[in-house]
């Protein structure tokens, strides 16, 4: 049955919003209709050079409008962020198992661990998980400069920030943070990193808590055809298996993963 | 007038000429995008008689027109396969063509008699030419009389048609080719993908774990093209040509070249959309320059 597509869909708007991060905004009904926390779309080049898709991270889903915020890291994303407000691109629907947030009720307490370019699909879970009525603080780490934290701190949800150099906000690691701070909840997301998830992972674990944690890895096809991203989680029987991060993911209970 | 698609590959008709390059199709993932009833024929990823787990990641690198894998033939082996994914595989309405993946001839057997019991399976593609995998396949496909071996071995066990796919890592071809076909294969599959490797030069590191790893995409064309030419000269069997497809010109080409049907690849991974729109193409392009058939199309190439 026919449930996932690749459209061709023009940027509504695309702004830099620091240094090598870019914002990049879409119109349509097809792409957000289905739209999870956590989960993202492949962005198709036209380019004869740059073949594979590139994943990202849905940043924001408001209506129609579907929002990536991307980092340019190499010749692909280069490409994206030179495109300009109303040349079209071809995205894919939402691929991949977003944030679990089903057992999240109003008044819980929920932590979102963001590190870097891994803040912008949390963007869009504290604004869900803040419209379901939890107690959202977001912990988002960064090297030098901020960006989306500023956006959340405007909506009225909890933003800490943390940096590697001490420029803004706490001078340090958000797990840093977390401990110095004695901070607890019911429930915990994080993206970023795989040193600052795994450090994440086993702090909590230490404390019987666990984390939903998004997960990379280099992907070929990014819609589970090629077993490309494989990383090594365990089954429910404690046995070593190895899944595809984007079909499988690329959001794993931290307790699964063979770190 | 509507033209004729239907080609005879080793007494399986196909209602055209196309099918996917084994390790591109899942039948949860690429059915999510399109309906697999459009094609001639499905060719699965590589089943071996147990779990393999594959090669450490990262698996995938990108390169100029084209990728490199190492993914190392991982899939959940062949009774998963048989509960699993046999009764997904069955409700479409095409061929089903397994390739078989195997560290020795042992397993190579082992594999295809677990699968030929199963009625739903309709060919056998014998992959003897993974670059990703140690012991066994490329290791048979790049020897002569090791290829001979695994395939009379294999073609032993089986009573469907045995389809082998060969390897372009080697000096002369159509030696594999007529080695292969002396051991009773039904067809001929080819190229599978270049042994290649990229190195990432900020980290001064190779970027895939396993080193190496098999190199398709549309750069790989011109070198599919001249073997599927030679090996379709050098042996009497059908041949499946894929490398590089991307475009129903590419078809054309490979029909021309001496193929008697192809495998899209690379594209799928690129574009999942590109398995539908080619074999749409492909009839429109046909009706655009008057081909009735595909053999007319093989028949416009002259020497």
């Amino acid at each position: 049955m026919q449930t996932k597509n690749v459209l061709p869909v023009r940027i509504t708007e695309l702004k830099e919003l620091q240094k090598g991060v870019f914002s990049l905004k879409v119109k349509s009904h097809e792409l957000t209709e289905n739209a999870k926390c956590g989960q993202f779309v492949n962005v198709y080049l036209d380019s004869k050079k740059l073949l594979l898709p590139r994943p990202i991270s849905i940043a924001d889903v408001n209506g129609d409008e579907l929002r990536l915020v991307f980092q340019v890291v190499g010749e692909g994303t280069k490409a994206i962020s030179e495109m300009k407000d109303g040349d079209t691109i071809r995205i894919s629907t939402p691929l991949g198992n977003g944030y679990d947030i089903s057992s999240v009720t109003k008044g819980d307490k929920v932590i979102l661990f963001g590190g870097g370019i891994g803040v912008p699909p949390l963007v869009y879970l504290a604004k869900t998980l803040k419209r379901m009525g939890a107690d959202v603080t977001c912990i988002f780490g960064y090297r030098d400069e901020t960006f989306l934290n500023d956006e959340l701190s405007a909506m009225g949800i909890d933003v800490r920030v943390t940096t590697d150099s001490g420029r803004v906000g706490y001078h340090g690691n958000v797990l840093e943070y977390f401990i110095e701070n004695r901070l607890r909840a019911d429930y915990y997301y994080a993206c970023g990193p795989r040193v600052m998830l795994k450090a994440v992972a086993s702090h909590l674990h230490e404390n019987g808590q666990f984390v939903y944690a998004s997960m990379e890895e280099r992907m070929g096809c990014g819609y589970g055809a090629c077993v490309g991203c494989a990383i090594d989680v365990f089954d429910e029987n404690h046995d070593k298996v190895r899944l595809k991060v984007c079909k499988d993911g690329p959001v794993f209970d931290s307790r699964k993963v063979v770190w | 007038m509507k033209p004729d698609l239907r080609v005879n590959i080793a007494d399986v008709e196909w209602k055209n000429p196309i099918t996917t390059a084994s390790g591109t199709f899942s039948i949860t993932d690429s059915s999510a995008f399109y309906d697999p009833h459009i094609l001639g024929a499905i060719t699965t990823k590589g089943v071996s008689s147990v779990k393999w787990d594959g090669n450490p990641s990262p698996r995938i690198a990108e390169t100029y027109g084209g990728m490199l894998n190492a993914v190392g033939l991982q899939n959940p082996g062949a009774d998963y396969f048989l509960e699993n994914e046999v009764p997904l595989l069955k409700k479409a309405d095409t061929n089903i063509i397994v390739n078989l993946a195997g560290h020795s001839v042992e397993e190579y057997v082992e594999v295809a008699s677990k699968l030929n019991k199963c009625s739903e399976i309709d060919m056998f593609e014998l992959n003897i030419s993974c670059p990703n995998v140690k012991e066994g396949g490329i290791g048979f496909g790049t020897d002569p009389n090791l290829a001979y071996e695994v395939t009379k071995a294999v073609k032993e066990v089986v009573n469907k048609p045995l389809i082998v796919k060969l390897s372009p890592n080697v000096t002369d071809i159509t030696v594999i080719a007529k080695a292969v076909e002396k051991a009773g294969a039904d067809a001929i599959s080819l190229i599978n993908t270049l042994l290649g490797m990229r190195i990432d030069i900020n980290r001064g590191k190779l970027i895939l774990a396993n080193k190496t790893g098999g190199f398709s995409g549309p750069a790989i064309k011109p070198v599919a093209i001249r073997m599927v030419y030679q090996v379709s000269r050098a042996v009497n069997i059908p041949v499946i040509g894929l490398g590089g497809i991307t475009t129903v010109e590419d078809v054309i080409e490979f029909l021309m070249a001496g193929a008697d049907a192809v495998a899209i690849g690379s594209a799928a991974l690129m574009d999942p959309l590109a398995v539908p729109r080619i074999v749409e193409n492909l009839e429109k392009y046909m009706i655009e320059h008057n081909y009735a058939s595909i053999a007319d199309i093989k028949n416009r190439f002259k020497d």
